[in-house]
């Protein structure tokens, strides 16, 4: 169906008003995209600063992914990156960045499955293949993060030492000295968890490009299963006095 | 600019205390109008992100955005790493105002930089 599209703001470079022919929200995205150098890249961009997209489709506005692949959403669509922020740190962008990544998804050629994609087997032109990667690391660092809760102090009896990280790690626990030869991991005195590639780290909301790298060096992976043999030995016996 | 609506936004803020408030100002025909929009954060005490009708009746109603404004409840108003980055992104100053103490802190794109601005320029070098 033919509708607007009114880009607001920093979008407005892009084109300050779309008349498309797209039913799906995701197309309208991926609509202009296709028409303009860089659309796909500056959500991505505003996505890693911690922007939400917002997308208001008929006066009312998208709030899940779901709703970005439904017909049944008429009329124009006003299209503007939310400013947002946190007393402390970081937020976390999640609607946005899955927006991104469903639009991209969709974005993939035809007879292509997911498995191929992720395996880097499909014949498809490395740019789209890049592209993918970016959109799907973003939502997936944003979905890690989010399934990432901290850690959880158990009260109950069974609560011990050797259970691992979770009952233990809580503040004003006591930390155990241990003397003699030890057969036993250390104690985590602050477990941080970060969603991140093996090319690098960014800060929470963003992501790194692993995307990219599995795939330019899928083949040559096995230097980091190596190092993990070499110093496996060193972690099992650790001696203290 | 702030000064002529900093009644206006103190009240909105102090009424949706202890929840951070937000909103934007606009301007049309060199006149600037305060207006107030809903928190639609998850934590709405602990970040904000403008609702995006409310948001988007502002942007319709002016010509042009001018600043963004928020509260920081029971906190310092120094910017975080997050308004930081949002601002610079938007290219739009930011005010932030504690509650209840009534500091005002500016805050223009640019200004400033992420204190992890190093390590994420070198991982987009990187890629």
């Amino acid at each position: 169906m033919q509708r607007n599209v009114y880009l607001h703001g920093q979008l407005a470079n892009f084109g300050k008003e779309w008349s498309v022919d797209a039913p799906l929200m995701s197309d309208v995205i991926k609509l202009i995209d296709c028409q303009t150098q860089g659309f796909r890249k500056f959500l991505i961009e505003a996505a890693e600063a911690g922007l939400e997209l917002s997308m208001v489709v008929d006066e009312e506005s998208i709030e899940t992914p779901e709703e970005l692949l439904l017909e049944n959403k008429k009329g124009d669509v006003h299209l503007a990156l939310m400013p947002s922020g946190s007393k402390r740190g970081w937020g976390r962008v999640i609607l946005g960045a899955i927006i991104i990544a469903v639009s991209l998804w969709l974005g993939m050629p035809e007879g292509a499955t997911l498995a191929e994609v992720w395996a880097g087997e499909a014949a498809l032109h490395t740019a789209a293949l890049l592209g993918m990667g970016i959109g799907i690391n973003i939502a997936m660092a944003g979905l890690a993060e989010l399934m990432a809760k901290a850690p959880s102090h158990e009260q109950g009896p069974d609560a011990g030492l050797f259970n691992g990280p979770d009952s233990t790690v809580i503040q004003g626990t006591p930390v155990p000295i241990c003397y003699g030869k030890l057969l036993i991991g250390g104690k985590p005195i602050s477990v941080n968890f970060k969603a991140s590639g093996i090319t690098g780290t960014t800060g929470g909301g963003g992501s790194t490009y692993t995307g990219i790298f599995d795939s330019i060096y899928s083949d040559n992976r096995d230097w980091l299963n190596d190092l993990m043999e070499i110093n496996k030995d060193q972690y099992i016996v650790t001696d203290q006095e | 600019m702030i000064e002529k609506h900093l009644t206006d936004i103190l009240n909105y803020f102090e009424k949706e205390y202890p929840k951070e408030g937000c909103g934007v100002i606009g301007s049309k025909n060199g006149e600037t109008t305060w207006y107030p929009c809903g928190n639609q954060a998850e934590d709405p005490e602990e970040g904000f992100e403008l609702n995006s009708k409310d948001y988007l009746q502002a942007i319709l109603a002016s010509d042009e955005i001018e600043a963004v404004i928020h509260s920081h409840p029971d906190y310092r108003p120094d910017p975080s790493d997050h308004d930081i980055s949002t601002c610079n992104f938007l290219n739009l100053p930011y005010y932030i105002i504690s509650i209840p103490n009534k500091e005002v802190v500016k805050l223009l794109p640019g200004e400033r930089e992420t204190s992890d601005a190093k390590e994420r320029l070198f991982t987009r070098t990187v890629s």
